[in-house]
């Protein structure tokens, strides 16, 4: 034990906690100027400051020199159930300043994603996106995303080159065919 | 029909495969015996008994003697046979598992189990499950910001896994402080126990004592007593002849009716 208590870069808490049950988890910094020096937790919101100085020390043996906390509040949102209109309760994340930098692994690429959606499936959940996506706009605005509302693909621009061409004459219609002679014009 | 019952015997052990030929034959199947080309009686060279090898049953019915009730087992062949036994995942903890990853778990710990379990163990338990469900939400919000849907099923199945067995260490836990505050009960009625924390706590009577103050007499001279009381008796049966005792009527052989 005195190994240990020389090894301790500051004041433990004195309370033991024999059994805890509350879940901490890593978040991954979503802004890249966050440094490798910082961890960000999504905590219990009766977490405090020390106490997570204390659980990273005697869980995982994680030095830390600071801790930052921040209480986010959640948006407004109907509950699926009952469809009252509720708040949700508010997220606490504490930033802590490690002792030693931790960087994340990278992230999986599109061959290694392949793991978890096959290519139809990522399609699939990617339609159903896009009219989840619809149908929140129709609901919010009483109008429905039109195709020109959207973002013009490749595809759409050449079509729209070949029917130009058309009207104009610069191209001839022709779908390879000999007409028969009947249904020519006299 | 006297003799029917002798040879329907006889010609059951003749149907049936003989794997053992007894020293007394009967006379119908003496010439049977020649045909049939039986061993002579041998035992194998190791004298303890074949595991789990079911012998031909009499009348060839292979459900003979298997009972889930009694304690005899099944010996015949089970639904298990033939799977392969599981074993344990060879388990490295990563930021973000697979889903095949996620689902080589096994079952939950029950509390049978853990009942044998000393604290120590109990308590390295817990924060393994605690460790591994930070890892598990860990996973699954970096599963929900780069949207892989799949995987969801799995890890909450592993997650339920671990909530159960923590469920069964507080179980366990539970039951052993309801033993102790019980037996700490017993033990405040208890005269042989000292709870003072001072001195010896456990002081063993001998169960004579009891009896002897309740009937209000010294250990010391309640022993001569019993002793005196023995030889009286022992006494007086040794002065008796057995053989001059008289014989009653119930004794002597009476004609049945």
């Amino acid at each position: 034990m005195a190994a240990a208590a020389a090894s301790k870069p500051f004041k433990t808490g004195l309370k033991q906690v024999f059994l805890p049950d509350h879940v901490i988890t890593f978040c991954r910094p979503t802004r890249q100027s966050q440094l490798p020096q910082f961890a960000t937790f999504k905590v219990p919101l009766h977490f405090n400051k020390l106490d997570m100085r204390d659980y990273l020390l005697h869980a995982y043996s994680v030095a830390s020199l600071g801790v930052r906390s921040a209480v986010m509040r959640q948006p407004v949102a109907r509950n699926p159930v009952t469809r009252r209109v509720q708040r949700p309760p508010a997220i606490k994340y504490m930033t802590v300043e490690l002792q030693k930098p931790f960087v994340w692994p990278k992230e999986p690429t599109k061959e290694e994603r392949k793991q978890w959606h096959d290519d139809m499936t990522q399609k699939r959940f990617e339609l159903q996106e896009k009219q989840e996506k619809q149908m929140e706009t129709y609901q919010k605005y009483g109008k429905l995303v039109n195709a020109a509302g959207e973002k013009r693909t490749a595809d759409r621009t050449k079509l729209a080159k070949q029917a130009k061409d058309l009207v104009s004459g610069a191209a001839k219609w022709d779908n390879r065919r000999e007409l028969d002679p009947k249904w020519t014009e006299s | 029909m006297a003799a029917s019952t002798p040879i329907r015997s006889s010609i059951g052990r003749v149907l049936q495969p003989a794997t053992r030929c007894s020293a007394t034959t009967s006379s119908l199947n003496l010439p049977l015996r020649a045909s049939l080309s039986c061993p002579p009686n041998t035992s194998s060279f190791s004298t303890s008994a074949p595991l789990g090898e079911r012998r031909a049953t009499r009348d060839n019915n292979r459900l003979r003697g298997l009972s889930s009730i009694y304690r005899s087992g099944t010996k015949g062949r089970m639904a298990v046979d033939g799977f392969p036994t599981p074993r344990p995942a060879d388990y490295k903890p990563k930021a973000l598992p697979t889903p095949e990853e996620d689902s080589q778990h096994g079952r939950a710990w029950i509390v049978e189990e853990l009942r044998h379990k000393s604290w120590e163990d109990l308590h390295g338990l817990w924060w393994v499950c605690v460790k591994e469900r930070n890892r598990i939400a860990t996973a699954t919000r970096e599963r929900q910001r780069l949207k892989l849907v799949v995987g969801e099923d799995e890890s909450k199945t592993r997650n339920y896994e671990i909530w159960k067995t923590m469920k069964a260490i507080k179980h366990t836990l539970t039951e052993r402080y309801y033993a102790w505050e019980e037996a700490r009960e017993l033990a405040e009625k208890d005269p042989e126990i000292d709870l003072s924390g001072e001195g010896n706590p456990y002081t063993p009577r001998d169960y004579l004592e009891e009896e002897m103050e309740q009937l209000g007499l010294d250990s010391e001279a309640a022993a001569q007593q019993g002793e005196e009381k023995f030889m009286e008796e022992k006494s007086a049966a040794e002065s008796v002849d057995p053989s001059s005792l008289p014989k009653t009527e119930q004794t002597q052989s009476s004609p049945r009716v």
